[in-house]
């Protein structure tokens, strides 16, 4: 039963990279392709700060603003350039951007395998023989909390009103008097939130290292076209779901094929329902 | 430098050039003239490599040799019928999808090809790959001339292909794929059925891609999962969009800059420290993906940008 804990865990860290993903995906129309590296890159800005002595809770609370703004620069300096070029060159360049930071990180931290610096924690007995420690709580609490925040952002606030009608239609937000760039700017700025916390998560829960931003991106691709591109309840069930999925049929496959699940999962989930994927239908929905 | 030791390794730096070339060929057929996002190229790559090697022969899970010992030239044909086939299977269920989720099957699809190869270690020794490949008419050939002759060979099968795509993409099928490129709708108006011809785009361009997959492992003589990552299909791409995609000779042109630079700078390892040395790798990818992402806003049509064509008769 261990791994319905732990597909809870790792579901959160995905959970929260599909929100983020999906959000732009709806908002900017493409893939991003270097999403997950966002993700780990957040993570190991983290982890520099945590290596000064600084506790990972403040570490994280220093890295969130500045993995924000960097995906509004990477942004401006990239894929705002190519919004008119068609989608073609917008998922290939994200392939470029996500090369890029992978071989970035590679560059500054190494190749190797690191860990966060925390005091030793105590694990908590559950039922049927099934361990959970404090700090894969602390991953359940936020991520509730941070996706609870987010969808009250959405549904109640004017911005989020705004965002959700730019993600539906771009020129009759514009006629209403919505300032689209502003929007995007600011969802930009989210989706760095969520990429930096689920990063920081990921290397609370096990470790950080390179490639780990690659084996993000498929599950976390997954869950966002599992729920359908921005539906936020869609990523919340996606990403557990995908999750439970990777954790329990690990007990059937050798370890070494769990980042393929994913692709089975993306291509079965394209395949089944292969009429709704002939086009995108972007939406924001909560 | 002295020069006996400059003479193979320009001949290892033509040879692979030409490989990448050929592989780049492929994908401008797919990408440069239909417009198909084939981000899984080297799974492609790699199912020819693997299928060529078990038609020959090499040594495989306990110094055990593998294969079926047929001629070269049977396993270069198995290669890219094998890759062609692979890709008609995906591309009858993939070819109809919106242009991302196209673009992530692919991504998925050579992401598992290198799982596979990874891991099912009773079929490809994981990832300690296979040595000891067969090397077409190696008795005949020795030492440095045996490397002449390969490269001649590679250049003759780049040359080969070099002009049967060139001739298709100016035939009217190779017209059929740039309209589709442009504007699918509008083809499809036209009476073409335009499913059809990105599936035979498809299958042509994974088929040469297969190709030099199957020339690549049996030049190398070795072959293991690691040849065949999202990196290299990566440097396929860039060769195509800095050499200029939808036009041949830009494809070439683009692998040989390309991999020139990659090559060029392995020389500089001998003046890093060698602290930086590890590094290195990753510095290069980065000015590599730079150089990539500039070229896309910049120049999005390449060194050599698409040959306007007009027939014969009215030149």
């Amino acid at each position: 039963m261990q791994f319905i804990v732990n597909g809870i865990i790792v579901g959160c860290i995905i959970v929260l990279g599909s929100t983020g993903f999906s959000i732009l995906y709806a908002l900017l129309r493409f893939p991003n392709l270097a999403y997950g590296e966002l993700m780990v890159l957040g993570a190991y800005v983290t982890l520099s700060f945590n290596m000064l002595g600084i506790p990972v809770v403040i570490a994280l609370l220093i890295a969130i603003p500045i993995t924000a703004l960097f995906n509004l620069v990477l942004d401006r300096i990239v894929f705002k350039k190519l919004r008119e070029a068609g989608l073609s060159s917008l998922i290939m360049a994200s392939f470029g951007v996500g090369l890029f930071l992978r071989s970035l990180i590679r560059v500054i931290w190494g190749t190797g395998v690191h860990l966060f610096m925390m005091r030793p924690s105590s694990s908590i007995e559950l039922p049927y023989g099934t361990v959970i420690t404090i700090p894969q709580l602390i991953i359940i609490g936020y991520t509730a909390v941070l996706i609870v925040f987010l969808g009250l952002f959405l549904k109640k606030t004017k911005f989020g009103k705004a965002t959700r009608a730019v993600a539906d239609n771009v020129s009759l937000s514009l006629v209403t008097g919505i300032s689209t760039e502003r929007v995007i700017a600011l969802n930009l700025m989210i989706a760095g939130v969520l990429a930096v916390s689920g990063g920081v998560l990921l290397g609370i829960d096990s470790s950080l290292n390179p490639l780990q931003g690659w084996r993000l991106l498929l599950p976390v691709y997954a869950a966002t076209i599992f729920g359908k591109i921005g539906s936020m309840y869609g990523a919340l069930i996606g990403g557990l779901v995908m999750g439970l999925a990777q954790e329990g049929l690990v007990a059937f496959l050798p370890t070494a094929y769990k980042p393929g699940i994913a692709f089975v999962a993306i291509i079965l989930i394209i395949f089944i329902r292969s009429k709704s994927f002939k086009q995108i239908g972007a939406r924001i929905w909560i | 430098m002295d020069l006996t030791g400059f003479l193979p390794f320009l001949i290892y730096f033509l040879t692979m050039a030409a490989i990448y070339s050929i592989v780049t060929t492929g994908l401008n057929v797919q990408w440069g003239y239909t417009g198909l996002l084939n981000i899984g190229i080297a799974g492609f790559y790699a199912v020819g490599a693997y299928t060529s090697v078990y038609l020959t022969y090499g040594v495989g899970l306990a110094g055990k040799t593998i294969g079926l010992g047929l001629p070269f030239p049977v396993a270069l044909m198995g290669a890219m019928v094998c890759a062609g086939i692979v890709a008609l299977l995906l591309g009858i269920p993939g070819l109809g999808l919106e242009k991302g989720y196209l673009a992530i099957s692919l991504l998925g699809f050579g992401e598992i090809v290198r799982l596979v190869a990874a891991n099912e270690e009773w079929l490809t020794n994981g990832s300690m790959g296979i040595s000891g490949l067969y090397k077409p008419l190696s008795n005949v050939f020795q030492g440095i001339s045996y490397e002449v002759f390969f490269l001649i060979l590679v250049i003759l099968i780049l040359c080969l292909f070099y002009v049967a795509i060139h001739r298709t993409h100016r035939s009217p099928w190779g017209r059929t794929l740039r309209a589709i490129r442009e504007d699918e709708a509008a083809t499809m108006m036209q009476g073409k059925n335009t499913f059809r011809f990105k599936l035979q785009a498809f299958v042509l361009g994974a088929a040469i891609m297969g190709g030099a997959g199957s020339l690549y492992a049996h030049y190398i003589g070795f072959i293991s999962p690691s040849s065949f990552t999202s990196e290299q299909t990566f440097l396929i791409w860039i060769m195509l969009i800095v050499g200029g995609s939808g036009n041949d000779r830009g494809a070439i042109l683009g692998s040989f800059i390309i991999w020139g630079f990659y090559v060029a700078s392995n020389f500089l390892l001998d003046f890093v420290p060698a602290g930086l040395m590890a590094r290195l790798g990753g510095i290069r990818i980065m000015v590599i993906s730079s150089l990539f992402i500039f070229m896309l806003i910049r120049k999005p049509q390449g060194l050599l940008g698409e040959e306007k064509w007009v027939s014969s008769l009215f030149k």
